[in-house]
């Protein structure tokens, strides 16, 4: 390989680099911001639900499926 | 003055009274006016001949009777001389001149004028009398053998006062005749007027007296009636005006009816509906029991309801959070892939960079101080 070969694959590798380096940082601020809206939704979630966990909060929403169609016939037998 | 003519010309037997003065003659065409003319000339003249006689007849005779008694009966049969009876008495063979008693009686007589004589009193039909139709030359001619001028000047002026007279006369005539055409005239339509009562019905007549009786009695009862007729027309035209006083009030009390009808239909509407409410009540009562219970479920199935919405609204977002947090963890795990690709190239690229022990364009040393 002569000089201007390696000249130019080093500046290339050199830009890879740097080019690789931003994308990393922004794809971890990116990351940040979705990780810290996760948090946000899971308490949330877990305040509606008044659970500790979303293992909990989804065993609570089955419930309340099934909760709410048994209300639903109840109010049926009502008015008839 | 009295003439009856037998059978001369078409006249059997007529008889004529002529008064004094100017006499006229009227009738139709062929009636016989000239013939009475021409028998009364030949009786005065004794005039010849038997063509005059009526055909079915063997003579014919003219009788004149004057004013003063004189009787003159003069005879022409068709067969032999004419015969003159003055006053009873006969004069036969008479020969065919005038006879002079005769002349003489009725103030007739033929004038001789030179060897002519001249009958003055009768012409002949639409001649002019005596002289006044001659032209000049012929009464010069006859005066001039006249041995009597003098006397035939006077009989002319005498004659032609006559004529004017006569004419006078004859307008005068004329202005009668119309006079008694109009009384004819009349006298014809009151015939005819008169016509229709000819072949009158007497008992018809009677009957229609006593219709016109009846008649009379009824106008009298008609009259009567009519005047009774007035007096109840004025009692009705009182009552039509009572009538109209009361027709204005019933048309001002016609809305009141009509607002108390409208009031008592309401009346009886309200009486119908207040029975009905009485008889609703029980139901009402019943209803309202109902309607209680209904309320009180009602309110159980608003509450109900209303807890379907809180949990359907807590389904709802509980259900878009999971889904969002499914969503959030496959980002992530997306974006830790990436940063993992990252990190790797970073030390891929670092290797091949490490690989470098100086700069290859200005060839130092690559360490933490070297810059371009």
């Amino acid at each position: 390989m002569n000089t201007t070969d390696l000249q130019l694959k080093f500046n290339r590798l050199k830009e890879e680099l740097n080019d690789a380096k931003v994308n990393k940082a922004r794809t971890e601020t990116l990351l940040e911001s979705e990780e810290k809206a996760l948090k946000k939704l899971e308490s949330e979630i877990l305040e509606l639900a008044g659970v500790d966990t979303i293992k909990e909060a989804e065993v609570v929403l089955s419930g309340l499926k099934d909760k709410l169609e048994t209300m639903v016939k109840e109010a049926e037998a009502l008015l008839e | 003055m009295k003439v009856r003519i037998k059978n001369y010309q078409a006249i059997k037997d007529a008889t004529l009274e002529f008064s004094k003065g100017i006499n006229a003659i009227v009738g139709k065409t062929n009636a016989g006016k000239s013939s009475i003319i021409r028998a009364l000339e030949a009786t005065i003249n004794n005039k010849a001949g038997n063509s005059f006689i009526n055909y079915d007849a063997k003579e014919c005779s003219v009788e004149i009777t004057t004013d003063t008694g004189d009787i003159i009966v003069w005879t022409k049969p068709t067969r032999g001389s004419a015969t003159y009876e003055i006053n009873g008495e006969v004069f036969s063979k008479i020969g065919r001149t005038q006879d002079d008693d005769v002349a003489s009686i009725l103030n007739m007589p033929e004038i001789a004028v030179g060897t002519n004589k001249i009958r003055l009193n009768f012409w002949k039909q639409m001649e002019y009398p005596f002289l006044v139709g001659y032209s000049s030359g012929q009464l010069f001619e006859f005066i001039s053998k006249s041995p009597e001028q003098e006397y035939i000047k006077y009989l002319q002026e005498l004659k032609l006062g006559e004529v004017t007279e006569t004419k006078k006369d004859i307008d005068s005539g004329n202005t009668k005749i119309d006079l008694r055409k109009t009384d004819i005239t009349n006298l014809e339509l009151a015939q005819v007027d008169l016509k229709k009562f000819i072949d009158f019905d007497l008992d018809l007549l009677e009957t229609l007296y006593n219709a016109d009786n009846s008649l009379k009695e009824k106008l009298a009862t008609y009259n009567e009636t009519n005047i009774k007729l007035s007096e109840y027309k004025k009692d009705l035209l009182k009552y039509y005006d009572k009538i109209n006083g009361l027709t204005k009030v019933t048309e001002e009390l016609e809305p009141l009816i009509k607002k108390v009808n409208e009031l008592d239909e309401h009346i009886t509407d309200f009486n119908l509906k207040t029975k009905r409410v009485e008889e609703l009540k029980p139901t009402v009562k019943n209803n309202e029991t109902k309607i209680k219970d209904l309320e009180v479920k009602v309110g159980k199935v608003e509450t109900t309801i209303n807890d379907i919405k809180t949990h359907t609204d807590t389904l709802v977002r509980l259900k878009d959070s999971m889904g969002n947090i499914n969503t959030l963890n496959d980002k992530i795990k997306a974006l830790k892939e990436k940063l993992e690709c990252f990190e790797k190239d970073i030390e891929n690229t670092q290797k091949e960079l490490d690989e470098f022990t100086v700069c290859p364009m200005c060839q130092q040393p690559l360490d933490s101080s070297h810059k371009h």
